[in-house]
């Protein structure tokens, strides 16, 4: 087996440890002055050399070049030394907190621990992932931490320090890692990458260290990876496939798009996506960090040293963030950290971002404070720039022709609203006659649960006969005058006709008709017409078409 | 290493070329399989750890191989999870047999499916072992949802990506499976989205096909419905998940009395008795929940189709052998509607991962979601 990189280059010394110089030089300082602790807490996140840190200071406590003491620069290669990196040295013990994690487990180390050292000068106890022991164990972990034996020395490591009783941490000198920066990471990597005759440029380095998100091992970890799926020489393409890294130029697109409120535009992007075998969940994250990245520039007049790019992207970074609304950022920034959250939860990333795209390229959609914010930013930008007129919500374009004149049967034509100039064509010209009848029975409870119980009930045989242009034929039952009545009060046609635009999207107008008056077209076969008598033959026939019956066997009557 | 060896994991040419150098160059002791569910990662796993456990890495033809892919090697163990996570005790096992040497071939291999149902007890357990296990020790970690795993066992693995199958490998490989027609094949690669264990299943189940044919007519029907037709439409959905429990139950009766045969005395028999309810329990709910998986998979994707039908993108539809009803119903006035349809949907969804009541949350979901289009 090959081991891998992040423990080949496990540091050894003080020195060769990356970014914690705080930490680093307090233990030196202490060794130097022979005021060694009896018990450390290392804390900080994943992959920032905890155990490491721990690991030498136990070869410092032990080494053989210390001629009987501790030194600030274990060799490394005496025989205490190598036991200890190996884990196999009987003084330094490394316990995993987090499958030993009962009082029991505990109870085995105070047992053991006032037996003095076989081969080095001090026992060292390297408890990790101590955050996950028990209450118990805390407890009867006490008194040992308190006051062990002067041979013993303690290191606690977790990532989770809040998880680690207050009565533990004021027993513990604490040192917390930090995240390393980008730079740190990457000097590492190129360090790693020339040992290893890696071939591969300081841009994907860099690539590769932000994509390890302050972690040395994430970092070395792909490092590795790649070198072996590369056979040694690294390129970017390589690099943002095997990370499944967006590329720059995609995130940019998808971002206009979305501004310029394309939603066809931005539902196509995730389907060419999804064709290419992106991995969605991490074009979220990269959406997200380049929506953040846009925020920052906005912000700031020099780039903070978080946004490491080179020159071009930069510039590509600031002219969109120059043509993107902040409020337009902020509220794109929360619906995918909504998206983010959801897909924790379990939730299909393409569905939940397909929703989250459309709600941003349809504020008007969207009713949280936050759209409102928005929407309200652009109206006073319009009306800075002076170019406030009163616009309808979708783009409009005047209808062509007047309205056609139905002459068939009418029995009260409705004059044309003033506002028929705005209907937009474009809705029109996907809606249909039989998606108007598939969504009657919506309308129908909206209007009801508008107050308007009337007007339902006066509607509720009626539907949708036909539509041409711009008019929209309702018929009625046959004797049902009362009802038409009821629905040509202005008042109710009114909220008719502006349910009907909130609907479809277009503007209407209405004309009702009652009883059967046959059309040329008209379906003969409506069965509401009159209370027709079939025969059983004729009945037969309808069962066998509508319901796809079979016809079993034929009973005569006698 | 035969280039057969990969042969049956479809449409995935990054994993399938990152697996092959790792083999040619050098294997790490950690991988993590990620991608979305029904791509083939299991597959690929159960190859990949052939490859290990063969002594000419991977031929496809030694008996190492075969065992492996069959999963009965006994230097390769399978973890599941028990239940609805994976515990402690299973990572515990691990721990302490990962030290033992391998029974027959170089390595020993420990493959873990659905890695991420690891409680947080187990995830920290297994952390030193899988960081620096000993030098005979392969893990090859499968989730679907890596976002769930704590970040410090994320870290310690390489990561091998899966990604839905596009339409056109998965419908070729579909077509040479069951040699449907273009446009069938065409149609269920899109309707799968990328899911090829789900469209294998689908062409082969008859109830299936009919279960999505009533679940999107429910779906399509909710905006006209009333009150009796939305009660009638939950009884219709409960009666079949009674049906597919009934159905998972027998299965378990079934082999009742086949086990109890060999088992002697009377703490034997009490033994098998518990383990069989217990196995019983277990295959009622997991039926539970594959067909509420089948309903809201249905509403949530007849929604969603509408949505981007009304928002006019009618080339992203996934379910593309219902386009016309899709054009019929959709309307841009109701797109905010849609969206909030889907978005009870996804609500019950995460529901059903806590022990609700079926008929409860699937009674609200039908309400929830009629109120939406109001």
């Amino acid at each position: 087996m090959t081991v891998s990189l992040y423990r080949k280059y496990r540091p050894v010394r003080f020195e060769d440890v990356v970014g914690q110089d705080h930490i680093t030089r307090t233990l030196v300082n202490a060794i130097r002055q022979d005021r060694v602790s009896h018990a450390y807490l290392f804390a900080g996140p994943r992959g920032t050399g905890k155990t490491t840190t721990a690991k030498i200071l136990a070869m410092a406590l032990n080494c053989q070049t210390g001629e009987g003491k501790a030194t600030i620069s274990p060799d490394g290669t005496c025989p205490q030394c190598r036991a200890i990196r190996r884990g196999q040295s009987l003084d330094v013990l490394e316990i995993d907190a987090a499958s030993n994690r009962g009082i029991d487990d505990i109870r085995e180390i105070r047992d053991k621990v006032s037996f003095a050292p076989v081969e080095g000068r001090m026992k060292v106890y390297i408890v990790d992932e101590v955050h996950m022991l028990t209450t118990e164990a805390f407890n009867a972990l006490l008194k040992m931490l308190e006051e062990p034996p002067v041979h013993a020395v303690f290191v606690l490591a977790t990532t989770e320090p809040h998880k680690v009783l207050p009565t533990i941490l004021s027993r513990c000198q604490r040192f917390d890692f930090r995240r390393p920066s980008l730079i740190e990471i990457t000097r590492v990597l190129k360090n790693v990458a020339a040992k290893e005759q890696i071939e591969i440029s300081e841009a994907t380095l860099t690539v590769i260290a932000r994509a390890g998100a302050g972690s040395f091992r994430d970092a070395i970890g792909t490092l590795d990876q790649l070198a072996t799926y590369c056979e040694g020489m690294v390129g970017m393409q390589d690099a943002l496939a095997v990370l499944g890294l967006a590329e720059q130029d995609l995130l940019f697109e998808l971002v206009d798009i979305v501004t310029e409120r394309d939603t066809r535009g931005a539902l196509l992007f995730i389907e060419r996506l999804a064709q290419n075998g992106s991995d969605l969940n991490q074009f979220l994250r990269d959406l997200l960090g380049h929506l953040r990245d846009l925020y920052v520039v906005q912000h700031t007049e020099e780039p903070p040293a978080s946004i490491v790019t080179t020159e071009e992207h930069l510039h590509g970074l600031r002219s969109q963030a120059n043509r993107t609304a902040t409020s337009d950022l902020t509220q794109f920034i929360d619906l995918l950290g909504e998206v983010q959250r959801a897909i924790r939860q379990g939730a299909d990333p393409r569905l939940e971002l397909e929703l989250a795209l459309i709600k941003m390229t349809r504020p008007a959609l969207d009713l949280s404070p936050q759209s409102l914010a928005v929407r309200l930013e652009r109206l006073e930008q319009l009306l800075e720039a002076g170019s406030l007129v009163p616009v309808p919500d979708d783009p409009p374009t005047s209808v062509a022709a007047a309205p056609p004149q139905n002459e068939t049967a009418v029995s009260t034509p409705v004059s044309p609203s003033n506002d028929s100039a705005d209907v937009d064509t474009e809705s029109l010209a996907r809606l249909s006659l039989d998606s108007l009848r598939g969504a009657w029975p919506v309308l129908l409870e909206r209007l009801r649960n508008q107050g308007k119980p009337r007007l339902y009930a006066a509607l509720e045989t009626a539907r949708p006969e036909s539509l041409e242009g711009t008019t929209l034929v309702i018929r009625l039952p046959h004797g049902s005058e009362l009802q038409e009545a009821q629905v040509q009060v202005p008042d109710n046609k009114a909220a008719l006709e502006q349910e009907l635009r909130a609907l479809a999207g277009a503007h209407l107008q209405i004309v009702t008709q009652v009883g059967s008056l046959p059309e040329p077209g008209a379906e003969p076969e409506t069965l509401e017409e009159d209370a027709r008598i079939l025969k059983t033959s004729e009945l037969l026939q309808h069962l066998q078409r509508e319901f796809g019956a079979t016809l079993i066997e034929e009973q005569k009557q006698t | 290493m035969s280039t057969g060896l990969f042969d049956g994991v479809v449409g995935q040419p990054l994993a399938v070329a990152i697996l092959s150098s790792v083999l040619r160059k050098g294997v790490g002791h950690a991988y993590m399989f990620v991608g979305p569910r029904g791509v083939g990662k299991t597959e690929a796993a159960l190859a990949f750890a052939a490859a290990l456990l063969c002594p000419e890495r991977g031929c496809g033809c030694c008996e190492a191989c075969r065992r492996a892919r069959a999963g009965v090697h006994p230097d390769l163990v399978t973890i599941v999870p028990d239940g609805n996570f994976i515990h402690i005790g299973a990572i515990r096992e691990i721990n302490v047999d990962a030290a033992k040497r391998p029974y027959q071939a170089a390595v020993r291999v420990y493959l873990i499916l659905d890695a991420d149902a690891m409680n947080a007890a187990a995830a920290n357990a297994f952390l030193k072992t899988l960081e620096e296990p000993p030098g005979h020790v392969r893990f090859i970690l499968v989730t679907n949802n890596p976002e769930r795993l704590p970040q410090t066992i994320v870290s310690r693995c390489q990561r091998v990506p899966f990604s839905r199958i596009p339409v056109e490998s998965l419908a070729a490989h579909l077509r040479d499976l069951f040699g449907l027609s273009e446009d069938d094949c065409r149609a269920l690669a899109r309707v799968s989205q990328g899911d090829l264990r789900y469209a294998r299943e689908f062409v082969e189940s008859k109830s299936m096909q009919d279960a999505r044919v009533r679940v999107l007519s429910q779906a399509c029907a909710l905006p006209g419905a009333d009150f009796a037709r939305e009660t009638a439409m939950v009884d219709e959905m409960m009666d079949v998940l009674e049906e597919r429990q009934a159905q998972a139950v027998a299965v378990v009766e079934a082999s009742r009395e086949r086990e109890l045969e060999w088992a002697g005395d009377a703490r034997t028999r009490a033994w098998v008795e518990k383990t069989l309810n217990q196995r019983s329990k277990r295959e009622k709910r997991a039926a539970m929940l594959a067909g509420v998986d089948e309903v809201i998979r249905g509403f949530a994707g007849w929604y969603r189709d509408l949505a981007v039908v009304a928002a006019g993108a009618e080339e992203v539809v996934h379910n593309v052998d219902y386009l016309d009803d899709l054009r019929l119903n959709a309307m841009p006035g109701l797109l905010n509607a849609y969206l909030a349809v889907v978005s009870v949907a996804e609500r019950t969804r995460e529901r059903f991962r806590y022990n609700v009541d079926a008929r409860c949350a699937l009674e609200d979901m039908v309400f929830s979601m009629k109120e939406a289009l109001l």
